[in-house]
């Protein structure tokens, strides 16, 4: 698009007449006291900065406040965060981005480039040599003990001397500016490279949110090194064989930035308990049966990747795997055993490694790093104390998880004797590290730019044609002057790699490409866990809008008193049909509830009220959140935006009637768009029917519970005006309207949503769906599964009946005949959710034990 | 002295397991002082996959994968070794075991290099002040590097109360040193851990131990187990077995299976499975004396 690009240029590009300090600038330029990104030393914007600094200018306050909205939105829309199921509110958790890049000229950025590569390929071969003849021991290059000694030497991934694959395929380096202008290396990420799905996700949104900005200032684009990845992990997979991304599960800090990546890269995102090693080869579980893995890229740490091999990690990670990898019928990335050099283990060592085994001069110094295994750093540490930090070599610094750092002047008393100690005998695990005085780069606080210091991770991949480098980087804030590894916890920005020219197009190639992966998704290579996760989503969605349904009609009442069917018992008994599944004696000490206004925000604000609106709202964010790589974007969007809106989490009492109802309302549309794109836009695929017969089931069951409160239950049903709430409930009052233009009367409202197949809310409706679901499913033979049996007899009752017979009240006034269906059904509905569950997400399950044999002597 | 090794391994599980993985230890390697004659492992049910080779410490190792449901599981090994009477050096012309520090920190010749990995820590063998304390009675400044471990390997036997009820696979050395209780796997990982603490190399020795048997009585089959030592190692001299449970200096009734950093590395058997719920394991070692 080079004509909207000129456009754009013209709007943002910077007059000559311009001052060297703008005005906005002035205050800025003050507070510097070292290298910063923006300003010279004089306070004169550099030159790669000014269509940034004039573009700023542009914006105006309400520019900016605009650009950060629309960046936020996209964040936050985006589901990003250290715990995916946190409250989004809750700042610890929350991913913060500053509206300011960092931006870093190409030609700066061309000489960091050739620096990191050297160092990849310096970590490759230190590790090639050390799983290999390991002769930078016998050379006395690197200490014995260092790797010798590490608890991430990992001894089955030695391999005989001789030609051998890559140990990395990805790299990640922590690198940071110093306050004197050059660059420092904090950290080799070695073992696992995190933080990519956070740069992205980061990047989606600031490229909106600042889009004319980001055209004009020429900023890289970073999809050509996804495509080199994503090219990378498809080179080392067989043919027959699919790439996975194996992640520790939601309840990890990374998973966001695991599951975003993967997803992007149409790779599925797996965690142990869907592999298995058959054959020394790796299979997905799906609900299909076992699908050939060829390449994994791991975001588990090497050490938890098979209980087998190495022992002493407990139960995590897929027996086998690390044997399937030694007999090459696997590749993971990066290969076991990568740990070893991880973080800081290199760094004393790098310039000596970097002559010895490359034969050149190392380009990226590192930060000041001592290794404490020999007894001159350890004594030279101990008298210095003071300005040093100690800790493990080894230790993951990774966003939202940081493994503790020790500030020499703590060590003092007793906890110095400690540390003395622990030298002693591990002091080949530690090093003692100076901080780095950090340059400064503006970060935005709402109001105007305040020079900041910052840290950067880079990202590289080894293809055929060796190491590519992101173009960009995923910025980290630092809460103060100085570091000693990729700061935490005071946000994030994002990095502009910026040219003099507009880069040329290459974007066309990368969606080829995920094209290309979607494409071979067939939906039948369902993992069961998904498969499970899925049919829960489906229920927990019916189960909340069903609820959301059921308190709109009680409060619409209530607001308006002048209906027939606004009375008070009703409503009571009504609202009584939830509140009573989740009472107990525990619960009523803890909430006593009187009135019906209570019992209402008992149910839509108490935030464990067991069947409450906030459990319900909790639970279907939570099954969204594992199968978000399953469902549409859109229909993300739907329940994400229900779990953002903090209006549901407001505290009881805080929130007046007639803002619930609007707040209902708004939440029964959300659920409604919600199943539209699930009908709309779902393959109909396995996924696709096990969100469906969730939702099925879990409305049969509703509509059963309802029914029998409402008509079984009632002293008058067709006078009270029960009926009417039960045809509102069940979203089917115009359709009983159009039929039988008359007050609701019981023959015709149960014949609507018990019997007649024809109405998608009635619940024989429900079980001829389910039934249909079941019949595509695999299956292992001819005959009616147990599932199948059930749910035809259940349909079959409701065919057989006899509406007379049905309603037919007994001395008592009671309805046997209509009280023994709905028992039923309510007995068999469970049941049959049980029985699903085995048949088809039994094979996820994980029960390992391992055998370790008694020792006995002789006697 | 030749003898004829049969160790045989059933697991009983509750229920059927689906799919189990194995590492085995359970041919005898070669070591200077012993050759391993004719091996052989038989694995009923029939396992899917099975592959022989050799662990980082040089050790056979055997990978199983069994992919039919099964209920038992039954490992037999039945191996032939000849061992060798082996010189052991004299305690007290050993070197100094402060020296042996020095050594170890800064010769890089394979052997010593070898020698490094058992310097540290695993995961069977923590460092513990006490057990530190404890060891250094036997670790006066100067004191020949055998003379000393050896005086340590006695110690232990005498502190220390044989008791198979007292501990369990799991239990770490620590509480092993309070208890002063144990089998033979937790006193060889006792004196590793006082070892490494003071920074000598040792490594974790499996294998099994010719019984006698009592006078005027035949040996009992099955009543031979399998056993637990360590070696130490001494410069010039390469490594020497210790062994605390009969505070003894390894000789030829010894016959050595494996080693390695601890009993991590080089347990005789085990696995990952799927299913199977509670299971019982029996066990029968039987090592029979062929000729001298």
């Amino acid at each position: 698009m080079p004509v909207m690009d000129e456009a754009v240029e013209v709007a943002a590009r910077p007059t000559s007449d311009m001052p060297v300090v703008p005005d906005f600038l002035a205050r800025y330029a003050t507070r510097l006291h070292g290298h910063d990104e923006m300003l010279t030393a004089d306070g004169v914007v550099r030159p790669h900065w000014q269509r940034f600094a004039a573009g700023w200018a542009a914006l105006g306050p309400a520019g900016r406040h605009a650009a950060a909205e629309s960046t936020r939105r996209l964040l936050r829309e985006s589901g990003i965060a250290f715990n995916v199921y946190a409250d989004p509110d809750d700042r610890a958790h929350a991913w913060r981005l500053d509206l300011v890049p960092v931006l870093l000229h190409e030609r700066e950025w061309a000489g960091i480039e050739r620096g990191l590569i050297q160092r990849a390929r310096l970590v490759e071969a230190v590790l090639q040599d050390l799983y290999g003849e390991a002769r930078l021991l016998r050379d006395g290059v690197l200490p014995p003990a260092l790797v010798l000694g590490s608890d991430e030497f990992l001894r089955p991934a030695a391999r005989p001397p001789g030609p051998r694959r890559p140990m990395l395929l990805v790299y990640a380096c922590d690198i940071a500016r110093t306050a004197d202008g050059s660059w420092r290396v904090l950290g080799d990420q070695a073992d696992l490279a995190i933080g990519n799905g956070y740069l992205l996700a980061s990047r989606v949104a600031l490229s909106h949110g600042l889009a004319d900005l980001f055209l004009a200032c020429h900023a890289r684009r970073l999809a050509g090194y996804y495509l080199a990845m994503q090219q990378a992990l498809q080179q080392a997979a067989l043919p027959d064989g699919r790439v996975v991304v194996l992640s520790a599960g939601p309840a990890n800090p990374s998973y966001f930035s695991n599951a975003y990546i993967a997803r992007y890269l149409g790779f599925t995102l797996v965690e142990s308990g869907d592999l298995t090693v058959r054959d020394n080869a790796v299979y997905l579980k799906t609900l299909d049966g076992l699908q050939r893995v060829s390449t994994i890229l791991r975001k588990i740490p090497g050490t938890r990747c098979d209980p087998l091999l190495l022992p002493g990690q407990g139960l995590l990670g897929v027996p086998g795997l690390a044997q399937a990898a030694r007999m090459g019928r696997v590749r993971i990335a990066n290969a076991i055993g990568a740990g070893v050099l991880h973080n800081r283990v290199l760094a004393p060592f790098s310039r000596r490694l970097c002559r010895h085994l490359l034969g050149e001069e190392l380009r990226l110094e590192d930060a000041p790093t001592f290794w404490l295994g020999n007894a001159q750093e350890r004594a030279a540490t101990l008298a210095r104390l003071e300005g040093l930090f100690v800790g493990r070599a080894t230790q993951r610094s990774d966003p939202g998880e940081v493994g503790p750092s020790i500030p020499g002047s703590s060590l003092t008393g007793d906890a110095l004797l400690a540390f003395v100690d622990r030298l002693g005998h591990e002091g080949h695990l530690l090093v003692a590290q100076e901080p780095v005085a950090l340059a400064t780069t503006p970060a935005f606080d709402g109001t105007e730019l305040r020079p900041t210091p910052f840290a950067i991770r880079t990202f590289l991949v080894q293809g055929e044609d060796g190491w590519s480098v992101l173009p960009g980087g995923l910025v980290r804030l630092a809460g103060g002057p100085t570091t000693t590894r990729l700061p935490n916890g005071y946000g994030s920005k994002d990095l502009w790699i910026v040219g003099d020219e507009p880069e040329p197009q290459q974007i066309s190639l990368m969606r080829e490409a995920i094209a290309d992966v979607h494409l071979r998704r067939t939906g039948r290579d369902l993992l069961s866990r998904t498969a499970d996760n899925l049919f829960w989503l489906g229920r927990y969605a019916e189960r909340t809008e069903t609820l959301m349904r059921l308190l709109r009609s009680v409060l619409a009442r209530l607001l308006e008193d002048s209906r027939p069917e606004a009375r008070p018992d009703l409503l009571h008994r009504l609202v009584d049909i939830v509140l009573r599944k989740g009472r107990t004696p525990a619960t009523e000490d803890a909430w006593p509830i009187r009135t019906l206004d209570e019992q209402l925000g008992a149910l839509m604000f108490q935030p464990d009220r067991p069947y409450g609106l906030r459990e319900g709202l909790d639970h279907l964010h939570r099954t969204a959140t594992l199968v978000r790589d399953q469902i549409s974007h859109d229909a993300w969007r739907m329940l994400n935006a229900l779990h953002v809106d903090r209006r549901w989490r407001a505290p009881q009492g805080r929130i007046v009637a007639a803002q619930a109802l609007d707040l209902l309302d708004e939440g029964v549309r959300y659920l409604n768009a919600f199943s539209g794109t699930e009908a709309e836009n779902m393959t109909r695929n396995y996924a696709w029917r096990f969100l469906e017969m969730g939702r099925r089931l879990e409305r049969a069951a509703r509509l059963v519970e309802l029914t029998r409160g409402l008509v079984l239950e009632a002293p008058d049903p067709e006078g009270d005006g029960s009926l009417r709430l039960l045809l509102e409930l069940g979203d089917s009052f115009m359709t009983y309207r159009s039929r039988y233009v008359m007050t609701p009367l019981l023959a015709p409202v149960l014949d609507l949503l018990l019997l007649d197949e024809t109405n998608p809310r009635s619940l024989a409706f429900q079980l001829a769906a389910i039934d249909q679901h079941l019949a595509e499913l695999p299956s292992d033979g001819p005959h009616r599964s147990a599932e199948q049996r059930l749910v035809l007899s259940q349909l079959t009752a409701l065919r057989l009946a006899d509406l007379k017979t049905l309603l037919e009240p007994d001395l008592l006034g009671e309805r046997p005949a209509l009280a023994a269906l709905l028992d039923d059904a309510a007995k068999a509905l469970p049941e049959l959710s049980d029985i699903i569950a085995r048949a088809h997400f039994a094979h996820a399950e994980t029960a390992v034990t391992t055998l370790g044999m008694r020792r006995r002597d002789p006697p | 002295m030749i003898y004829e090794v049969s160790h045989r391994t059933t697991y009983a599980y509750a229920h059927p397991v689906s799919i189990s993985h194995h590492v085995l230890h359970l041919l005898p390697r070669q070591c200077p002082h012993q050759i391993t004659g004719d091996t052989a492992l038989e694995v009923t049910p029939a396992p899917t996959v099975r592959h022989e080779d050799r662990d980082y410490f040089g050790n056979p190792v055997t990978f199983l994968t069994i992919q039919q449901a099964h209920t038992e599981l039954t490992l037999r090994a039945l191996s032939f070794v000849d061992v060798r009477p082996r010189a052991v050096p004299e305690p007290s012309a050993t070197p100094p075991w402060d020296d042996v520090l020095a050594v170890l920190d800064e010769d890089r010749a394979v052997e010593t290099l070898d020698a490094v990995q058992y310097r540290f820590a695993s995961p069977y063998t923590p460092i513990d002040p006490d057990l530190l304390a404890y060891a250094r009675a036997s670790f006066r400044p100067g004191r020949p590097v055998l003379e000393a471990a050896r005086d340590l390997t006695h110690r232990i036997h005498r502190d220390f109360t044989y008791d198979p009820t007292a501990t369990t696979v799991t239990t770490p050395v620590p509480e092993v040193f309070r208890l002063r209780r144990g089998v033979c796997q937790d006193f060889a990982h006792l004196q590793l851990a006082c070892l490494r603490g003071l920074g000598l190399a040792a490594r974790y020795v499996s294998g099994y131990l010719l019984t006698r048997p009592p006078e005027g009585k035949e040996k009992l089959i099955g009543a031979d187990a399998s056993h637990a030592w360590l070696a130490i190692w001494v410069p010039g001299q390469g490594w020497v077995d210790l062994d605390p449970t009969n505070d003894l200096i390894p000789g030829d009734e010894h016959v050595t299976l494996a080693w390695g950093r601890d009993y991590g590395d080089v347990s005789p058997v085990q696995g990952i499975m799927f299913g199977g719920g509670e299971h019982t394991v029996t066990v029968a070692v039987d090592v029979t004396q062929l000729e001298r």
